[in-house]
């Protein structure tokens, strides 16, 4: 059950995910996901917000639309692109807290066998549509096709939820 | 270099993340900042979550010595090629099927 902020949100995020993909496939400067452990293959973000829940500037700078869209969610805490390339597996883990849940908001995504599992559920990204999930539930994701998949990446608070 | 009192909080820290057990945010920031800036707090860090997914090394293996030393990550099955099953292995080795041995050229 998505609470009143979470819908919200999803909404926000969905009636501006147009100009949100336009940024995330115009912007340079990915890097490679730091935890090498976690994946096989290429992952790269480009991250918006930071851990401490900070603007990051230069970036930020790159995507002026996402990063007011992003900055009207309450209880934001990390925000990012996240680009998953052909053939990359994230593998099964848990996030570190759970003061956060998870909203994904779909923005490439190729067709094929490209999608998300939580615990036993398996979800499939679809462009322009967002879903919440719980971070620390054990979680995996793949990318089996021959495109890269992007895809908008908000960690929310949950006291303000 | 990290004093007494921080290095004992990321160990603690360190642990719970090991053990796949709830960290808070605060502290997930507290102990970003520090390995964000301190050698010591990142191996610390790194290794909790690398224990986290892979689990603990067996004892006297590649990934323990790998992890002691922290020199990254170790699977297999990332860069494995070859046979992959004892059986194979060792029909590999026999190599019965009629080609000359590369080490009798020389």
């Amino acid at each position: 059950m998505v609470s009143q902020t979470g819908a919200s949100t999803i909404k926000l995020l969905e009636e501006n995910w147009e100009d949100i993909r336009d940024e995330c496939l115009k912007v340079s400067g990915y890097i490679d996901y730091p935890e090498f452990q976690i994946y096989k293959g290429k992952w790269d973000v480009f991250g918006i917000i930071d851990l401490q829940g900070n603007f990051m500037p230069e970036n930020a700078a790159k995507c002026p639309k996402t990063t007011a869209i992003v900055q009207q969610i309450p209880g934001v805490n990390t925000a990012g692109f996240s680009k998953l390339t052909p053939g990359c597996i994230v593998k099964p883990h848990k996030g570190f807290t759970d003061d956060v849940l998870r909203c994904h908001l779909g923005l490439v995504i190729p067709e094929g066998d490209c999608g998300l599992k939580v615990e036993e559920t398996v979800y499939r990204w679809e462009e322009g549509k967002a879903f919440i999930f719980d971070d620390r539930a054990l979680h995996e994701a793949w990318n089996r096709t021959d495109f890269p998949r992007y895809v908008l990446i908000i960690d929310l608070l949950k006291k303000c939820l | 270099m990290l004093s007494t009192e921080v290095r004992l909080k990321l160990e603690d820290i360190a642990a719970r993340i090991a053990g796949g057990l709830d960290v808070t945010l605060a502290e997930m920031q507290w102990a970003t900042k520090w390995s964000d800036h301190n050698r010591s707090a990142a191996e610390i860090l790194r290794k909790a979550r690398r224990r986290a997914i892979m689990g603990e090394p067996a004892k006297g293996s590649l990934d323990e010595l790998m992890e002691g030393m922290d020199l990254g990550f170790e699977d297999p099955s990332d860069h494995l090629i070859g046979p992959q099953n004892p059986i194979d292995l060792a029909n590999w080795f026999k190599r019965e099927d009629g080609e000359s041995d590369w080490r009798q050229h020389d």
